[in-house]
């Protein structure tokens, strides 16, 4: 029992005016006589002490008010959920890395499953369920099933993904939720308070929390270094809440290099070296230690390989020839990089060569023969016709700029000037600006791949030494990231989990992923697949154009944290019931309705009651 | 309101044919002389007296002298101009129970007494009284002679509220401090004052040779006693005191009984003292007690 409105008990005061009322009308009323010597021989009254009078209207009405303050306050019972039949039901199931996690060898989604699956045994025919999942998205998994084989079959089939279940993506689901007239969620870690705020469902939401506080241990990050130049690093994390051991190995060209097992204190995060490497090629760093979770034990890397790429820097200003030069030799010391004006560029000697990279700064050189091109902050051209850059257009320039947020280091950076492009719909935008006080956002960074080759933009401009500039390092490591994308191998791509991977494919592609799931993908009209890889480890795209392998790496340092308390020790969200113990779920049930319904009885019982008093007193128009 | 009817022409209208009845002429032998009383020659002869000195020999009846050789004094019956004084009580109490309207009915018959008296010439005023907190005791019109002056007194009428204590020998004292000559007295009251009250009040007018005419005005709610039965708290609204009573069938009957008892002894007074005495139950009485009620008590004729 309890009261959504308390604060509307604030109106049992009109009781109190209510019984005032009839104090004052049981009042004894004075009468002004001309002169009291007529009554001299009226006997004195003889007082009789009631404390209340056997007044029926007043007491109807007095139930009357409050039976409508009563359903003023929301009052509501709890119990079983056994009357919802006929509404629609969501059951909404965290995918994100941690439900992968076992515990007593089920994952943390096994729980939910089969708590969902218990909870759709319980309901009553004809209930119409939803399933729902979120992890960096939310998506239906399937909707409106009755029938519950079909409902069944569908929570089964649902897998945790290598990605952390976001907030934001919680928020949606709950959102397309809205209509239904219950919501049930299953999540290994309590709903964040502003999400419940948010999706104000009331007490119709339910939550459940599924396994127990665990540790974990995984792989922050691989650097691999430089083969035979610098080591390479590796950082492990343990979520542990004591000393742990955690044993790390690192193969490289299928060759383990590197195998130690460390102690990890409480929480400790260690950057352990390794190598350097003896030549380039695919790392691959991974805990042999067993822990709850998986997802978070391998992590890929590709080192430079010992090849000497042509590299070809094309720019007016001296001075940015040399930074890019430098920067390509610190993403990989075997470019062999040619710098030059482009009035110094010679068709019969530049042009002659072909070159891994070429990088254009402030101009457009036509006719250099290279596998990938990166445009830093080009000249206006009018849109291309045709050919590689086929549609691609930039027009004038624009100072200052700021550069919003494409992650979690790259927001708010002031830059002199920047172009804006006209981006071709195979490009995506990486990075992107805008210009202080306006609302309107353009590309500041865009990366291609098709099977003519990879186009890379820079749309700032990167004078006066502006990827030297230490307060400036977000450009340089979107510089960074653009040429090692842009230079990587064709046959071998390393991303994280979540991220979006065009692969060039011809008309389709064979997707193999980790669990060895197959998935025929089409081709768009560029030549390529877009595919997103949601789960962590080795996925083979293969294609007419050969085969492509990729690697997803995941670690997310909120999700990888299983030690989550329990939702009975969380804090309960303002304005919402507290969530519904696990395995038991409770309805609650207004009472408003019956409530309003009994003061309705109230008044018509006060009318009757009246009529019979306009009878007796002959009053027909009461 | 219903005092306005006394100046409606057509109940006007219907008391012109009454008089006022005054019981006993007052005459003066005009053959005595009294500085400032003489009303002016006889016109009806008397009587004949034997001449004493300081008789007026203007009076002398020679005639007699002659045959009979005495001297007499012709003495005439002169019906002197009596002043009227039409003592209206406008206390609190003759303003409830509202729906009565007391006050308005002694207005009305006060102002109607008026208009009756006019029609013989007789010099008549109102005066109004009740003991208030200004100290006033008794308010009155100058007096009219002639009826084309009777609607002076409408404003006097219509202006009076009911306030204040009855005060009503507080009233008659004021009134005898003017020493006028003996008049006609018309009294208008409920007489709700303290026992022994209106018997003071009514002897000194008396001693003082007026004549009385006393109308008793009460309410028909307030003779009846008909209130609406339950438990009430009743005020004085004279002197404000108070008591608890139960309303009902055997307080209304105390109530009759206690009305009964004030009028048997009013009526018992006059009666006594040869005062008319003239109950005016009722303001929707009004025409029935100017045009039978009066008459056959010899207030009008």
């Amino acid at each position: 029992m309890g009261f959504l409105n308390p604060v509307n008990l604030l109106y049992a005061g009109s009781i109190a005016v209510l019984v005032a009322i009839y104090f004052r009308s049981r009042a004894r009323p004075t009468i002004e006589v001309s002169s009291l010597m007529l009554f001299e021989q009226a006997a004195a009254p003889v007082s009789r002490v009631r404390t209340l009078r056997t007044d029926l209207l007043f007491w109807l009405e007095v139930a009357a008010l409050a039976l409508i303050v009563l359903g003023l306050a929301g009052p509501y019972v709890e119990g079983p959920p056994a009357a919802f039949a006929g509404r629609s039901h969501v059951l909404v199931f965290d995918l994100g890395a941690a439900m992968g996690a076992r515990q007593g060898g089920k994952t943390r989604l096994d729980l939910a499953k089969a708590e969902a699956v218990h909870l759709v045994d319980s309901a009553p025919s004809g209930e119409d369920f939803t399933v729902l999942g979120y992890g960096l998205d939310a998506h239906v998994v399937r909707s409106d099933l009755s029938a519950r084989p079909a409902l069944v079959a569908a929570i089964e089939a649902l897998r945790p993904m290598a990605v952390a279940g976001t907030p934001d993506a919680l928020s949606a689901a709950l959102m397309r939720a809205q209509t239904a007239g219950r919501i049930d969620v299953f999540a290994d870690r309590p709903i964040p308070s502003a999400v419940l705020a948010q999706a104000a469902l009331g007490d119709r939401i339910h939550f459940h929390q599924v396994g127990a506080p665990a540790g974990n241990l995984a792989i922050v990050s691989l650097d691999p270094g430089v083969p035979r130049v610098s080591p390479g690093h590796v950082t492990v994390k343990s979520f542990y809440p004591l000393t742990h051991e955690c044993e790390l190995a690192i193969e490289a060209d299928r060759k383990i290099v590197f195998d130690r097992a460390l102690l990890l204190g409480p929480g400790e995060q260690a950057t352990v070296p390794f190598g350097p490497l003896a030549a380039g090629g695919l790392v691959h760093a991974r805990i042999l230690t067993p822990d709850p979770l998986a997802a978070d034990n391998d992590r890929w890397a590709l080192a430079p390989l010992n090849k000497a790429d042509p590299v070809l820097v094309v720019s007016p200003d001296r001075t940015v020839r040399d930074d890019l030069a430098r920067i390509l030799l610190a993403v990989n010391r075997n470019f062999i990089v040619t710098a030059i004006s482009p009035a110094d560029f010679r068709r019969s000697v530049e042009g002659a060569k072909r070159y891994s990279l070429t990088v254009m700064h402030d101009c457009f050189v036509a006719g250099v023969k290279t596998d990938s091109l990166l445009l830093v902050y080009p000249p206006a051209m009018k849109p291309v016709p045709g050919g590689p850059l086929a549609g691609f257009a930039v027009a004038s320039a624009l100072k200052p700029v700021r550069m919003l947020a494409s992650g979690a280091s790259n927001a708010g950076l002031e830059l002199d000037s920047a172009r804006v492009a006209k981006l071709p719909d195979w490009m995506a935008r990486t990075i992107s600006g805008e210009m202080p006080g306006a609302r309107v956002t353009f590309p500041l960074a865009a990366v291609g791949m098709i099977p003519q080759g990879r186009f890379g933009l820079l749309a700032f401009d990167v004078r006066r030494h502006l990827l030297l500039d230490p307060d400036k390092l977000d450009a340089l490591v979107a510089t960074i990231n653009l040429v090692r994308e842009l230079t990587s191998a064709a046959d071998v791509r390393v991303v994280s989990t979540g991220a979006y991977l065009d692969i060039p494919a011809g008309k389709s592609a064979r997707v193999v992923d980790p669990t060895g799931h197959i998935k025929e993908l089409a081709a768009d009209r560029w030549g390529r697949v877009r595919m997103r890889p949601m789960l962590a480890g080795h996925y083979t795209v293969s294609s007419g154009s050969g085969a492509v392998n990729v690697y997803a790496n995941y670690y997310n340092a909120s999700e990888s944290d299983l030690s989550a308390r329990p939702a009975a020790e969380t804090v309960e969200t303002a304005g919402a019931p507290a969530p519904a113990p696990v395995g038991a779920p409770r309805e609650a049930r207004p009472l408003a309705t019956v409530l309003v319904a009994l003061a309705l009885v109230a008044l018509i019982a006060e009318s009757v009651v009246l009529l019979g008093h306009a009878r007796r007193w002959r009053a027909w128009n009461v | 309101m219903v005092e306005m009817r006394a100046f409606e022409p057509d109940f006007l209208r219907r008391l012109d044919r009454l008089v006022l009845g005054i019981r006993r002429s007052l005459s003066v032998r005009v053959g005595q002389r009294q500085i400032g009383r003489i009303q002016g020659a006889g016109i009806e002869p008397e009587n004949f007296k034997e001449y004493a000195e300081g008789d007026d020999l203007r009076f002398l009846d020679w005639n007699t002298y002659a045959r009979l050789d005495q001297l007499a004094i012709r003495t005439y019956r002169v019906e002197r101009q009596v002043e009227v004084t039409v003592m209206i009580d406008r206390s609190a109490s003759m303003g409830l129970p509202e729906r009565d309207d007391k006050l308005g009915l002694a207005l009305a018959l006060g102002a109607s007494l008026a208009y009756v008296a006019m029609g013989e010439n007789d010099a008549v005023r109102l005066a109004a009284f009740a003991t208030v907190r200004d100290g006033e005791r008794l308010s009155a019109t100058p007096f009219h002679r002639r009826r084309e002056a009777y609607q002076q007194f409408k404003p006097f009428v219509t202006g009076l509220k009911p306030r204040g204590a009855t005060g009503l020998f507080d009233a008659v004292s004021e009134f005898m401090r003017e020493r006028r000559s003996p008049g006609v007295v018309i009294l208008i009251s409920d007489f709700l004052v303290e026992p022994g009250e209106f018997e003071d009040a009514l002897a000194r007018l008396l001693a003082a040779r007026h004549e009385l005419k006393v109308l008793h005005v009460m309410g028909e709610q307030e003779t009846e006693a008909n209130y609406p039965p339950g438990l009430y708290r009743i005020r004085d609204v004279e002197t404000g005191a108070m008591r608890e009573v139960v309303f009902g069938a055997e307080l209304a009957e105390a109530c009759r009984r206690k009305v009964s008892e004030l009028r048997e002894r009013l009526r018992d007074y006059c009666l006594r003292h040869g005062i008319v005495y003239a109950p005016a139950f009722g303001a929707r009485n009004l025409e029935t007690i100017l045009e039978r009620e009066l008459p056959r008590l010899g207030v009008v004729r």
